[in-house]
Formats: C-alpha cells, structure tokens, sequence
C-alpha cells in the first residue's frame, strides 16, 4: 500500500476513532457521594479478590435481571470476616473462598435490564469492592461507586480504578454532580488503602 | 424545493468516484458532521455492551404511577409533580410536527415491582419505595437514590419497558417553590421531585446525559433546583432526533446509515433532511 492511500486509510481510521469517543455511553443513577472514607465505613465487607465469572439471571420470583458475579477472595480489608466474624448467614468470608456479588441488571438470553450506573464485571479481573448487605447477598456500595478494578502502576505498585460514568452524585446540601467534577468522588485510589480507612473496620 | 437541489448537486456528484478509502472517510466525516449539528450537547442512551441506540417502536407511551406516591408528601402534589414531568416532554414538537410517539397517563396502580413481566402486559412504573427495607429486598445499595430499569432487545435496541424508582425511605423528596436566582439556596438535599423525574423521564425516551449546562439532561444540579422542570432546545432537539416525526419515521433496525455514532439512528435522517429544507 502505497503512502497516499496509507494516508487515507489513517484520516479514515480517526474518523471511526471519533465516532466511537463520540457514542460513549453515559446515564443516570443518583447516588451519595462518599468520600473513600466514608465509603469505607459505610461498607459491611471491603473485599480484594478476582472475578471468576458474571452471569445475569432472573431474580428469583420478580422481574428484574441481576448480574450475579462470583469473586474468590484475595484479601479481606474490613468486615466482620477481618476480625474473624462471620457474616450473618453463618459462613465466614475467607481468604481462597468465593463471595457471590449481585448487581442490578444484566442480560439474559437477548433481553438486557439496562440500570445505569450498575456496575459490569470481567472474568479475571482483579477487583477491589466495597459492599454492603442486601436481601440475597451483597451489592457494591452505591453501584459502581463501590467496585474498582485493581491495575497495575509505576514501580510494580497498583492503582485501584473504578468507572464512573453512568452516575451522578448526590453532596450532602443537596447538589448533583457528575464524574470528573472536583466535588464527586475520585475515580482513581492509589493501592495500599490508608490505613486509617482500614482501622474503621478493626485492622 | 427538494428537486431543484437535486438537480444542482446531482450530475457533478455521480460523475466523480473516490477511492475507497477516501469515500469511506467522507461519509463517516458526513455523518458525524450531521450528528454533530443539531446542537452537539445531547446523547442517545445506548445498550451496555454493543453501544446500540435504544428506541421505542410504540407511539403511544402509557405510564402509570405508584397509587402510595412518596411519603414525604401526603396532599397529592407528588404525583401531579410526576404528571407535570411527563407532560412537559409530551409537548414537545419538531418544526411544528409532533415527534413519533404520544405520552399518555396511565392512571396511578397498586403494582410497586420495577421490571419486565415475560407473561403479562408491562407498564412503564414511576415507584417511590416507602421504606429502606422495601429497597434493600430489591438487591439495592442503601446509598443510591434514584434509579431507571430499561428493558430493551440487546440486539437492536428496542426497548419494551422503562421504571423510575425513588428511594423514598433513605432520602426526602420535596415539590420546592420557584425561586429566582437572588434568592438564597435553600437548606438541605431535598430532592425537587419534578425536577428529578424530568430528567428521569428524558432517560427513559431514550436520552442520555447533554453536555449543555442548561438543559434537563445536564448531569449536575444545584441544591433546591428546579429548573430542569422546563425543557432547553437541546433536549426538544434530542427528542426530536430520538423519536422523529412521522414523516421521517425509522424503519426497525435503520441506522441512517451511520450505525457507528450513537447520537442518531432515524433521527440521523431527520436532521439532515431538516439542514437541507428547513434551515436557513
């Protein structure tokens, strides 16, 4: 292939690039914005692990799609596990044992439940989440608020990252505001948490 | 008009063929050229996964209201708030013509469970849940306050059903008065509940967030706002490209011939038949 035509296919691909930043999606489920600290102390398990696989399903008896993730633990960071507790259906949450984490929404067959906000996990993933009991399990705190992917960084360290986008946060006088704003929520923490978000759950 | 155009642009275009590339090129540019008129602010909602414009068929949209309403207020003017919301999207027009669908009220019904009924006829639920408990025996996180189920096709994005769910019992919602800008803002994070659900509701047609700060589907809000109850041109103009009039009406699956750009299947056509015929 010659340059010229190299150099047309290049204008072509960043049309496509900018088609696709373009059609990014975006929504809206209106959560608290917690701090990492206060995400931390509402929290009834602070969990590391990784994602062995994410299905979604019926719930039981109702109409809605929930995306149920099962997560082998890496690290218990807080919780009623990290002070050798146990969780309120009797079982321990340990370190090798698998926690179920139920989402809303999700995809069954080729009907989907979109909740915006709702956060999607990948197979493999290494996560860092934030949960809090529900009815039949636990939910990351606030959606995806509550669930960050741990990535690697510089020097062998790792960032924990979480996607935002599909939220709006809620301050405490009351104004929203969107991902990226200096007021909501980081979306990016840097890994070991503080030791002191820890210390609110006994370590 | 539109033969007249024809007869100026035609003979000189069919007479030129561009290289592939180059006319591949072209036509993504003119398409995202005429996603990007209209006004460049608003956004169409889209599946999670393969990033598919969601769209209604229907042209009547029926919605129904929880019959309890929120408990924070008792004197009815919750649900007329929600009416009002609802109201304001269904007078939009589009250069005069009504855009394709007709929003009608339901009526208010005892059903309080959100999602899709693969048995039964579904209703599109506005539902504030009354107590942290009824939240939490739905799976939900305790923080969230307000949240939007779309059932839809993941494979062309047609959506089947839409719910707004208010956490009634974690957090106050309020109908605020009208405040001009030099008053003070007022103390606390109640909710203005038809400032919400006009926001909501532009969701559940098929509207995402708008990079424009005045319009209804802007992200952000102050505390005590109400003037997302009013819609700007840009969310009229998103409605209009979401569900075009019926002159212009998408057949199921049309992409405008621009299925990478989320901001327009249908609608696509519609602007630019507006660029060339009804712009000045």
């Amino acid at each position: 292939m010659g340059t010229g035509a190299r150099g047309r296919w290049s204008w072509c691909g960043v049309a496509l690039l900018a088609s696709l930043a373009l059609s990014l999606p975006a929504a809206a489920a209106v959560v608290e914005g917690l701090s990492l600290a206060a995400l931390g102390a509402r929290a009834s398990l602070v969990v590391r692990g990784r994602v062995e696989s994410s299905v979604g399903a019926w719930d039981q008896g109702s109409r809605r799609i929930q995306t149920r993730t099962r997560v082998q633990v890496l690290e218990v960071l807080g919780g009623p596990a990290s002070s050798g507790g146990a969780r309120t259906d009797g079982s321990i949450v340990a370190v090798g044992g698998v926690l179920e984490v139920v989402a809303p929404g999700g995809v069954v067959g080729n009907l989907g439940q979109k909740v915006p906000g709702s956060p999607r996990f990948v197979p493999g993933e290494e996560v860092l989440l934030f949960l809090e009991r529900v009815a039949s399990g636990y939910t990351p705190l606030g959606l995806s608020l509550g669930k960050f992917t741990v990535r690697p960084a510089g020097r062998g360290g790792q960032v924990a990252v979480r996607e935002l986008d599909g939220l709006v946060f809620q301050l405490p006088d009351g104004e929203i505001v969107p991902p990226g704003s200096p007021l909501a929520p980081a979306a990016e923490v840097p890994l070991p948490l503080p030791d002191d978000l820890l210390d609110a759950h006994g370590r | 008009m539109a033969a007249e155009l024809s007869g100026l642009t035609w003979p000189r275009l069919r007479r030129w063929s561009p290289p592939l590339p180059l006319g591949l090129g072209l036509a993504v540019g003119l398409c995202l050229t005429l996603a990007a008129l209209p006004a460049g602010a608003y956004r169409r909602s889209a599946t999670e996964l393969a990033d598919i414009p969601l769209w209604w068929a229907e042209t009547t949209f029926s919605y129904a209201l929880d019959r309890v309403g929120s408990h924070d207020l008792d004197d009815g003017t919750d649900l007329a708030a929600v009416r009002l919301s609802f109201a304001t999207w269904g007078e939009v027009t589009c250069d005069g013509e009504p855009y394709r669908m007709q929003i009608v009220d339901g009526g208010v019904v005892a059903d309080r469970e959100a999602g899709f009924d693969l048995e039964s006829d579904n209703e599109n639920l506005v539902i504030f849940l009354a107590t942290s408990e009824e939240w939490r025996a739905r799976d939900y996180s305790s923080i969230a306050i307000a949240m939007t189920t779309i059932t839809h096709d993941t494979t062309n994005g047609r959506i089947y059903d839409a719910d707004i769910e208010f956490n009634d019992g974690g957090f106050q919602f309020a109908v605020l008065p009208e405040r001009s800008p030099a008053l003070p803002r007022p103390v606390g994070s109640a909710q203005d509940i038809q400032n919400a659900a006009t926001h909501e509701i532009g969701h559940v047609l098929g509207l995402d967030h708008s990079a424009s700060a005045d319009a209804t589907m802007y992200s952000q809000a102050t505390a005590g706002e109400v003037l997302k109850r009013t819609l700007a041109d840009d969310d009229r103009e998103g409605l209009c490209a979401v569900q075009p009039p019926e002159s212009f009406q998408p057949t199921e699956g049309d992409s405008g011939g621009c299925s990478l750009v989320a901001s327009a299947p249908g609608g696509l056509r519609w602007w630019a038949a507006r660029l060339l015929f009804f712009r000045r």
